[in-house]
């Protein structure tokens, strides 16, 4: 827990650019939300690894997201499920069906295809309420917060040194 | 743009791509050897050994060279061996776990070769003992026993029919039967009247009986007290003699219930040696019409062990092809469920769409073409076809075979046909009296269906250019010799039918009616030896039970005799009767005025006769 803090402060207070931070946050909706084990995600952690997106928000999400994805679960399979039997779209699903590539990223698991759905619908809301929120903290907070004593314990922590001295990975 | 490219990402990313590609190049090959040793090994019981297991990437193929699965009973054999096999697989359903290989082929397959080590898994013990014994089995089977003369393969020929003693210890006997439930009840009744015996009176307790009532009854009452005293005695004694005869009454209804049970059961039993005899008769055609079937019953041997061996095979396989019903509910809970939809691409879990491989015989090389090899049948909605020709083999002009195997929706519905074209068959043992085709040509047609567990098959076949020949000089097989040697064609058709674990076998053929004529002769002698000692054999078992039958009666009898005296004595000891005290006493009075009159009398008549006297 002590180490997500750090983690998290340590992230707030850096240089690193709100923009990059909040799509590395927005990413992790894909797998947190979805299937680990799945085609669209490593296309993702390609993207995630190539791009120049926040790796640590991208891991912070993750968690997040992740640990929401067991109540979020029933709602994604539900909307899955009304996805692939909606008659309107079954000509569409029967097309992608027929190729392998597609059924390769297990579209038809209502499950994958729920979850992408959902993690489609919240990544540009996502992506803009973490920049903003950043950009306000950094305004208005930072210095206040880093006045306060468990922000200085943090700072004085094990933990904090180490991700100080790893912060360079994620430029 | 580039400023968005995160160089040391890409970098790490192609890292780890590059080592489970390097990883599956050149490690999964080794851990693909190694698993199919170790699991296949263990679920088969005997060593399966790969030489190496190859990968080729683009496209992808999957290469596995000299595969030897050994035999589990016989570890110095390889139950099948194959040179190489190579895979087409697809790439992209493997990535979602499922195996589809466009095209499978299989080189150099081979039955039964030698080993050079024993094949027995390490630990086995026991199975390496049967592999000791299998190969000494071997070393003596492999020296041949010297040619039978007629008489003794004749003999043997006839020798296969059961024996007297294995008949009847197969068959259940109503002789047995019978004979077991009249020694129960027997013993049964002899409980029974063992206890109604020990009610009865013994012979000391009937001269005490005898011995109370005489003094009882004789003498005169000294007085009142005497009498009552006497009387209540005899009351007891009366008493006794009621419950005694109860007892021996109850004594004759046992005895007698078990006379007529006995007596109801004994003819029976007397007559089961005939009906035995008569069953085995019937059930095992000893009579002239089950010869007709015995050429079947020597011909049909060698086809019974291929047929076994064929279709321990299939029941191996049939559980592996059938659909998995439980494969239709894949959805978990909180993990969602793949809907399917049409498709003509469809996924099954394991699919070999064409299987082609070579069976070496050693008399030239046979192609097989399987298409649609599923354990899900349902999902790619097709039969398993197979097809397996032989155009170059050395005995024959053609071997051709066609078989569907059908197993959609849990619907087994299997068929065969195959053509057999100038089969050169040569020195082919006819199992009877030295007699064996030296030489013919043998076309066959025929078919099977298997529909779940019921198997129907029907198989003809034409014999071309044939020739006997006889290494016996018995007149028996001279006999037949002479009369098989003007046949140079006959037919031969069988049928297959019933459930597959026993299916019943018939053969029948035109070369019947010629071996049928000599047959008759030794088979009649045959059953009348056979028969005799049947019923030899059952009498003896009647005469063991009906000993004690005789016996038994007879000490019925003597016990019922001794309960009829017994009876008696009792009876007439029961009615004897106690005169009253009174009637002692009116009987001394009458007495006594008797005396008195007739003392009276007497000097009336003295008096008179002297009167009289004095008057003459």
């Amino acid at each position: 827990m002590l180490e997500m803090l750090a983690n998290f402060l340590k992230l707030l207070n850096s240089d690193a650019s709100p923009s990059q931070i909040s799509l590395g946050f927005a990413f992790s909706l894909f797998l947190g939300l979805t299937p680990l084990v799945s085609f669209h995600n490593l296309i993702l952690i390609f993207i995630v690894l190539m791009v120049r997106v926040n790796l640590t928000s991208f891991f912070l999400g993750l968690t997040l997201f992740s640990l929401m994805a067991m109540g979020l679960n029933t709602l994604s399979i539900l909307v899955g499920e009304q996805l692939l039997t909606a008659p309107s779209l079954l000509d569409t699903w029967t097309t992608l069906y027929q190729s392998d590539f597609w059924r390769v990223t297990q579209f038809n698991q209502t499950l994958v295809l729920g979850g992408f759905t959902l993690s489609l619908l919240l990544f540009i809301p996502t992506f803009f309420i973490s920049l903003l929120l950043i950009r306000f903290y950094r305004k208005r907070f930072m210095a206040w917060i880093k006045t306060l004593k468990i922000s200085r314990m943090v700072r004085a922590s094990k933990f904090y040194q180490v991700y100080e001295n790893l912060g360079v990975l994620n430029d | 743009m580039t400023k968005w490219i995160r160089w040391s990402g890409l970098a790490g990313f192609s890292c780890v791509v590059l080592v489970f590609v390097g990883f599956y190049y050149f490690a999964a090959g080794p851990l693909l050897k190694l698993s199919l040793e170790t699991f296949a090994s263990k679920a088969l019981g005997a060593k399966l050994e790969v030489a190496s297991v190859d990968f080729e990437l683009n496209p992808l193929k999957l290469i596995v060279n000299e595969v030897r699965v050994a035999d589990k009973s016989n570890p110095m054999k390889n139950l099948v061996s194959f040179e190489r096999a190579q895979a087409d697989v697809l790439f992209l359903p493997l990535l979602l776990g499922k195996t589809i290989i466009e095209h499978m082929v299989i080189e150099g397959v081979s039955f039964e070769t030698d080993r050079q080590v024993s094949g027995a898994l390490v630990g086995t013990v026991k199975a390496e003992n049967t592999a000791i014994t299998a190969n000494d089995n071997q070393q003596a089977a492999s020296v041949k026993p010297p040619q039978d003369s007629a008489e003794s393969v004749g003999a043997n020929a006839l020798n296969t029919l059961p024996s007297a003693d294995e008949l009847l210890a197969r068959e259940p006997l109503l002789t047995v039967v019978r004979g077991e439930q009249m020694q129960r009840s027997l013993g049964l009744h002899k409980k029974q009247i063992s206890q109604a015996n020990q009610a009865l009176p013994t012979q000391t307790e009937l001269k005490n009986y005898e011995r109370d009532l005489k003094q009882l009854l004789t003498g005169e009452f000294k007085s009142l007290d005497d009498f009552k005293a006497r009387k209540k005695a005899f009351e007891i004694l009366k008493k006794q003699f009621e419950l005694d005869q109860v007892a021996i009454k109850q004594a004759k209804r046992v005895l007698s219930q078990a006379k007529n049970d006995l007596s109801q059961q004994w003819p029976d039993l007397q007559s089961a040696p005939g009906e035995d005899a008569k069953n085995i008769k019937g059930k095992y055609t000893l009579d002239s019409a089950g010869a007709q079937n015995l050429s079947a019953l020597l011909l049909g041997d060698e086809i019974n062990e291929y047929l076994q061996k064929g279709l321990g095979y299939y029941e191996k396989l049939s559980p592996l092809l059938a659909s998995d019903e439980a494969e239709k509910t894949n959805e978990q809970q909180g993990k969602g469920r793949f809907v399917e939809f049409k498709t003509d691409r469809p996924l099954p879990d394991f699919w070999i769409k064409a299987l082609t491989f070579d069976l070496k015989l050693s008399t030239g090389d046979i192609q097989v073409v399987m298409h649609d090899i599923s354990q899900q049948p349902d999902v790619i909605n097709k039969p398993i076809r197979l097809n397996a020709l032989g155009t170059q083999l050395t005995n024959m002009a053609e071997f051709n075979l066609d078989g569907v195997l059908d197993y959609r929706q849990q619907k087994v519905q299997n068929r065969f046909d195959f053509i057999i074209r100038k089969w050169q068959l040569e020195d082919q043992a006819l199992g009877l009296a030295g007699l064996s085709l030296r030489q013919g040509l043998l076309d066959l047609k025929g078919q099977a269906k298997l529909q779940k567990t019921s198997l129907l098959a029907d198989v003809n076949g034409l014999f071309t250019q044939a020739k006997f020949a006889s290494s016996a000089s018995s007149r028996f097989a001279k006999e037949m010799s002479q009369s098989l040697s003007g046949i140079d064609q006959f037919t031969l058709s069988g049928t297959l039918k019933g459930d597959l674990s026993s299916p019943a076998l018939n053969v029948k053929s035109d070369l019947d009616n010629k071996l049928n004529k000599a047959f008759k002769q030794r088979l009649k002698q045959r059953q009348a030896v056979l028969e005799g000692e049947i019923r030899q054999k059952l009498n003896a078992k009647l005469l063991s039970y009906a000993a004690g039958y005789k016996d038994e009666i007879e000490q019925l009898n003597l016990t019922q005799t001794d309960l009829n005296t017994l009876s008696k004595s009792v009876s007439k000891l029961a009615k004897s009767e106690l005169s009253s005290y009174q009637d002692q006493l009116k009987a001394k009075a009458k007495a006594k005025a008797k005396a008195k009159a007739d003392k009276q009398k007497d000097e009336l008549k003295d008096a008179l006769k002297d009167k009289f006297k004095s008057l003459f």
